[in-house]
């Protein structure tokens, strides 16, 4: 049976097949993706802010950190570098109260992974990010497909 | 902060949640013209992003009116109802029935939130004696996990833990349900204490 991981707020984790990586209620936050589709190994992180904040605990909670994170504990499992490809979801922006679409925490976000992608040569495959709708997300780990769900 | 709240420390904040949240059901019953029920406040000092689970299944569907507290505690103010009976206080004040929320029903929210946070909120003033002004209501229906994140990736940027307290209410009547939620970063929780220890009989 496939094993279905389910991913809160401000958490990250990785597999290898077969697995299903899930995670609920995307909003600001954002969803990364990496996955290595020769080796059928994968991770997920659902991060809540961009950058790490000085006098807060380093987690992955935070984009660049949760990616920083995950690259290794991928190469762990049997996945090579050159090979990752980066998916991202959410980065929505729920309340004209937070600043606006190109401001907002998760513009910020988008914007922090990508910056971060980019540093450690991965390039992004696949985006649905932006708008103002939450999003859930279903990554097969077994035929590389990711499923985004919206409510509204 | 102490990262647990001293007994009292928890008597004193849920004593000012409800006189908050009593203030809102009188106004909210005044406005539909029914009783309206409250529970005791629920309390809880918590990660930032552990608040969602408080709340219940992320991927649930509500409507929640925002209202943004400013002044000498900042915090945050929600009102969540699930989705119908969002549609049902809406068109109560509207006076007409659909089935999805349009722009009119959201108005109409907006202003029930905007009510109950003025009642709410100039009667905890008054009682601190701190200083509360609101922020212009926001409205979204969404998943509460994803409307949830927004409100606390604001906060989570200078805070790794939140005070958040929710009041559940019910109209019997219309069977209408939702809930209050107050959420204050430490600092703010800190200062409500320090007043309440001012203004509580020990």
């Amino acid at each position: 049976m496939t094993e279905t991981i389910t991913i809160k707020m401000g958490e990250m984790r990785t597999a290898h097949n077969p697995a299903v990586l899930e995670t609920a209620g995307v909003g600001s936050c954002l969803v990364v993706i990496l996955y290595d589709e020769e080796a059928k190994v994968g991770g997920l992180a659902h991060a809540m802010l961009p950058h790490v904040i000085t006098g807060q605990e380093a987690s992955s909670r935070f984009v660049d950190i949760a990616i920083d994170r995950m690259v290794p504990e991928l190469m762990a499992l049997g996945a090579d570098k050159s090979r990752i490809v980066a998916k991202l979801i959410g980065g929505a922006h729920m309340f004209a109260l937070y600043g606006n679409a190109q401001n907002g925490i998760g513009a910020k976000n988008i914007d922090a992974a990508k910056e971060r992608l980019k540093l450690h040569h991965i390039p992004v495959s696949g985006e649905e990010t932006g708008g103002t709708v939450g999003r859930n997300v279903r990554f097969d780990l077994h035929t590389g497909v990711c499923n985004v769900e919206t409510k509204m | 902060m102490n990262k647990d709240l001293s007994a009292f420390s928890r008597d004193s904040l849920k004593e000012v949640m409800n006189i908050g949240a009593g203030n809102a059901a009188t106004a909210l019953s005044q406005m539909t013209g029914t009783p309206v029920d409250i529970t005791t406040p629920r309390l809880e000092l918590l990660k930032v992003e552990d608040v969602t689970e408080f709340t219940g299944k992320p991927d649930t569907i509500m409507s929640v009116v925002l209202v943004k507290v400013l002044g000498d505690a900042p915090g945050v103010m929600m009102m969540m109802f699930p989705k119908e009976s969002a549609l049902k206080i809406a068109h109560l004040l509207m006076r007409q029935s659909h089935t999805m929320l349009d722009e009119m029903d959201r108005t109409a929210l907006r202003e029930v939130g905007n009510v109950l946070a003025g009642c709410c909120l100039t009667a905890l003033s008054n009682f601190l004696k701190l200083n509360m002004i609101q922020s212009v209501p926001n409205t979204a229906t969404d998943m509460v996990g994803a409307l949830l994140s927004n409100v606390l990736a604001d906060l989570g940027q200078a805070n790794q833990e939140v005070l958040i307290s929710e009041v559940h209410f019910h109209i019997p009547t219309l069977d209408i349900n939702g809930g209050l939620f107050f959420i204050f970063d430490p600092k703010s929780t800190e200062k409500i204490l320090k007043a309440t220890e001012q203004y509580l009989p020990q």
